[in-house]
């Protein structure tokens, strides 16, 4: 498990996150509000997803397991506006995500539209989130 | 004063070139669906159509298919082969047919759509519009000996029939007729408080009775998904004191758990997917037809 409070919220924000868009995924897909071809497509993108969030994630943990030496992050940094702009935004992409899939079930949007802005947040906000995840779990290339 | 009228024309003109753009996109996409639909029935491969691509002129959308055979002579030969083949077999030219789905995919009225087949070197092969009727302008004539076109490999929709009726002799009575039970049959299919089933005649005339019924589940396929279908209803006199009536049912699918309507672009096509079950309904919709005149 992670030292820092701070890794250890983002740590459970990121699995909740992405746990809560599969299961809405396949409830939307059980009660028909999106079809076969659009539940592939969707699991797909969230596929990309996780390899932006849960696979830094599961490499500090698999660090963590072979006892690598962590740099605790120091506590007084919490209170910054960084790191509540951090606390937010990352629980804010998961549900920008979710709330897309859903406003296409309700058909307000059409599938092709969700697609085109659902790149256009992971384009916008991948790059970010990834430097913000890697810099956080201390997960420097080798 | 005048800063505000500039702003204002300004947004209007952004909001305009915004709906285009918008049009363009759903026409792109249907492109697609259109495209797929010409090669799962083998007309591509039949006419050798290698490019399709689509522009508006005012407010007509024109759909040109490029064919890749060498001489005009061949593609004269097949189109000649396969419109007897629609004729015979169909009642319906094969430039009504890639007309009629073109306006369905495109969600157009038939007026609003022009067909245009280019043949080798870009020379324009085919003209096809509709005023009344489907008006099919060839505009070469041929030359040489004809080409020989094998047509087995065809896979056509079965969800088009013609079916005949001895003994009713008025055209109006037989529409009436067919038009009151549309209406009772589709008005009682269930909806909840998420969708309601809408039954659109506004395309309808003396003769043709268009129904497009949207909002219905189950109805086509067991899928739970919402289905748009189109029933094209064409009442004929025949010579022998008999009356003709030529059933075309088109199906399209979504899934939602709101009803997007008529929008057409939250729609799938049912033909490459279901259209085993869409042939089924025709069979079933033509039993039906046959009960409704027979009382």
């Amino acid at each position: 498990m992670p030292d820092n409070q701070l890794q250890q919220r983002i740590s459970i924000q990121i699995i909740t996150g992405y746990g809560s868009l599969i299961l809405l995924t396949i409830l939307l897909y059980a009660f028909s509000g999106i079809i076969d071809d659009e539940l592939i497509s969707i699991l797909t993108t969230l596929s990309a997803i996780s390899a932006l969030y849960v696979a830094p994630l599961f490499q500090f943990f698999s660090e963590g397991l072979k006892r690598v030496e962590k740099t605790v992050i120091n506590a007084e940094i919490s209170n910054t506006f960084s790191v509540k702009l951090i606390k937010l935004i990352i629980p804010a992409h998961f549900v920008i995500v979710g709330g897309l899939i859903f406003i296409k079930s309700l058909n307000i949007l059409s599938f092709k539209e969700m697609n085109l802005f659902l790149g256009f947040i992971e384009t916008t906000f991948g790059a970010y989130m990834g430097y913000i995840i890697t810099s956080l779990f201390k997960l420097k290339e080798k | 004063m005048r800063r505000s009228i500039l702003l204002f024309g300004v947004t209007i003109l952004s909001s305009s070139i915004f709906a285009q753009n918008k049009e363009q996109g759903f026409y792109t996409q249907q492109l697609q669906e259109y495209k797929q639909w010409l090669d799962y029935n083998r007309i591509s491969a039949n006419l050798k159509i290698n490019e399709i691509t689509s522009s508006i002129k005012g407010d007509t959308l024109i759909i040109e298919l490029k064919s890749n055979y060498q001489s005009v002579d061949s593609l004269s030969a097949v189109w000649r082969n396969l419109d007897n083949f629609f004729v015979t077999g169909k009642r319906v030219s094969l430039a009504d047919f890639l007309h009629q789905q073109g306006a369905f995919l495109m969600d157009l009225n038939p007026q609003l759509l022009r067909l245009c087949v280019f043949g080798p070197s870009g020379i324009q092969f085919r003209d096809v519009s509709y005023t009344t009727t489907i008006k099919d302008k060839s505009l070469l004539t041929m030359s040489g000996t004809p080409v020989v076109v094998s047509l087995e490999e065809l896979r056509l929709p079965t969800s088009s029939k013609r079916i005949p009726l001895n003994g009713k002799h008025l055209v109006k009575a037989v529409s009436s007729v067919l038009s009151s039970q549309l209406s009772k049959y589709y008005g009682t299919k269930p909806s909840s408080w998420l969708y309601s089933v809408k039954v659109d005649t506004a395309r309808s005339s003396y003769n043709k009775l268009v129904y497009r019924v949207s909002c219905l589940k189950n109805e086509i396929i067991d899928d739970g998904y919402f289905e748009f279908i189109e029933i094209i209803l064409d009442i004929a006199q025949q010579p022998n004191s008999s009356i003709e009536v030529r059933l075309g049912l088109k199906g399209k699918y979504c899934g939602g758990l709101l009803c997007p309507q008529q929008r057409e672009k939250f729609y799938y096509s049912m033909d490459t997917k279901y259209g085993g079950k869409l042939a089924n309904y025709s069979d079933f919709l033509e039993r039906k037809i046959e009960q409704w005149l027979s009382n």
